[in-house]
């Protein structure tokens, strides 16, 4: 359940829209129930309920309504801030993130934070697996940028 | 700066991501060889795996845990249901059908439990890494005496060595893999979540199968050989240098333990 909420925060880059997504995606698996093919991910499934929901329904209402945009993207760093106060690596690297366009911010979340595979992240999002390899090669350089002001060269991927 | 103008970024990406087929990732090896400009761009490509594990972790330690079951009771309560006045769960038992009320249970369970697949580990554990040794667990129950009884020739063992060292991007020689006592069965490529895993098998003669498992997860960190029975088998499981690595027999656990050390000092870990 946090893993979902946190999916719902990268995509929405706000608390309150994330509260709203995972309450929408429980209703939403409760009702379809049915659908849910024993034996397969339940997380996944619940991911793509909340992907969906997040794509037809809400988005396009944010948008429409114009709400905070600019704020939104604020919302990520403040709330890892909050955790982290004194790795600034890390909060560095919530504010580069929050930064992403959504389609950059949703491949590094599903790949490197969920450990999708790309075939994966490409099925999950019903996209060609080439489209993923750009978005990530465009959030690596973004990210990697980091480096250079940091001064941390371990860890490294 | 980052930029969409350089062609191999792409590539680069998956050769980071360990999502390179063997040979695509060996080409790229050596391609870097030769070729200082692509190894720039490697580098300008590589972010702190550490820094950006922190940032989900901290996403993760800020999730309103207390507020989201609330959520998911109120879910649970504002499901459709027929008319009927009992309380709401037993309600679902007597009107929803079996798999129906099965994968109801099953969400509830993974709701309240922080979601299946993310249970196993802290905010900050890796996620991959957990999975991987419970499906070697798995698919080795399969594996008996009879599945071992025959022998590799050494062609076929550098052959296959070869094969293995290529997909995980290091060299696997016999020497570094052969154990005093154990018979050498054959070295077998997997994938696990499109990571290159190696299964090196051998055949104890008082214990049976044993195996050897390597996999190229570009985890950061290091964890010394840790002893665990996962699947009714023992294991001994290390890490480091962005690899996973597993022991894996129904030999008892000093054994296995004696084994992982030699193994790990051949790799240069944790012994």
């Amino acid at each position: 359940m946090p893993a979902l909420w946190r999916f719902a925060l990268v995509l929405s880059r706000s608390r309150d829209t994330a509260d709203d997504l995972v309450q929408a995606t429980c209703v939403r698996a409760l009702e379809r129930a049915g659908q849910y093919e024993p034996g397969t991910r339940l997380d996944r499934w619940l991911f793509s309920i909340l992907h969906s929901i997040w794509v037809n329904e809400v988005r396009s209402r944010k948008v429409r309504q114009g709400s905070g945009v600019i704020d939104a993207e604020l919302a990520l760093i403040f709330d890892g801030r909050q955790a982290i106060e004194t790795n600034i690596l890390a909060a560095q690297m919530l504010a580069a993130i929050g930064k992403l366009p959504e389609p950059q911010r949703e491949a590094v979340l599903l790949v490197y934070a969920e450990g999708f595979s790309y075939q994966e992240a490409a099925t999950f999002l019903g996209i060609p697996i080439g489209t993923i390899m750009s978005r990530l090669a465009a959030a690596r350089g973004r990210l990697a940028e980091l480096n250079d002001n940091s001064g941390d060269g371990d860890g490294r991927n | 700066m980052a930029g969409t103008e350089h062609q191999d970024d792409e590539t680069l990406t998956a050769f980071l991501d360990g999502e390179l087929s063997p040979r695509d990732h060996g080409a790229v090896l050596e391609r870097l060889g030769g070729d200082p400009g692509l190894r720039q761009r490697l580098e300008a490509l590589q972010f702190s795996r550490q820094g950006l594990d922190a940032a989900f972790g901290a996403m993760l330690s800020v999730a309103p845990r207390a507020d989201l079951e609330a959520m998911l009771d109120r879910a649970l309560a504002q499901a459709p249901q027929p008319r009927r006045s009992a309380p709401i769960r037993s309600r679902i038992w007597q009107t929803w059908q079996p798999r129906l009320l099965a994968a109801a249970a099953l969400i509830v369970v993974a709701c309240l439990a922080g979601g299946l697949g993310y249970s196993l580990g802290g905010a900050n554990a890796p996620k991959a890494a957990e999975g991987w040794h419970e499906a070697v667990a798995e698919y080795w129950a399969l594996t008996t005496k009879a599945t071992l009884a025959l022998a590799p020739s050494p062609a076929t063992r550098t052959q296959q060595l070869a094969l293995a060292g290529d997909a995980l991007g290091i060299p696997l020689t016999a020497s570094a893999i052969s154990l005093d006592g154990q018979s050498f069965r054959g070295a077998q490529l997997y994938e696990f979540n499109g990571k290159p895993l190696v299964q090196i098998a051998y055949l104890d003669p008082d214990y049976g199968p044993i195996a050897y498992c390597v996999i190229r997860n570009g985890k950061p960190g290091a964890t010394s050989p840790t002893s665990a029975e996962i699947g009714g088998f023992n294991v001994v499981h290390w890490s480091g240098d962005g690899f996973g690595r597993m022991v894996i027999g129904r030999a008892p656990a000093g054994r296995l333990a004696e084994i992982a050390a030699r193994l790990a000092g051949e790799a240069g870990q944790g012994a």
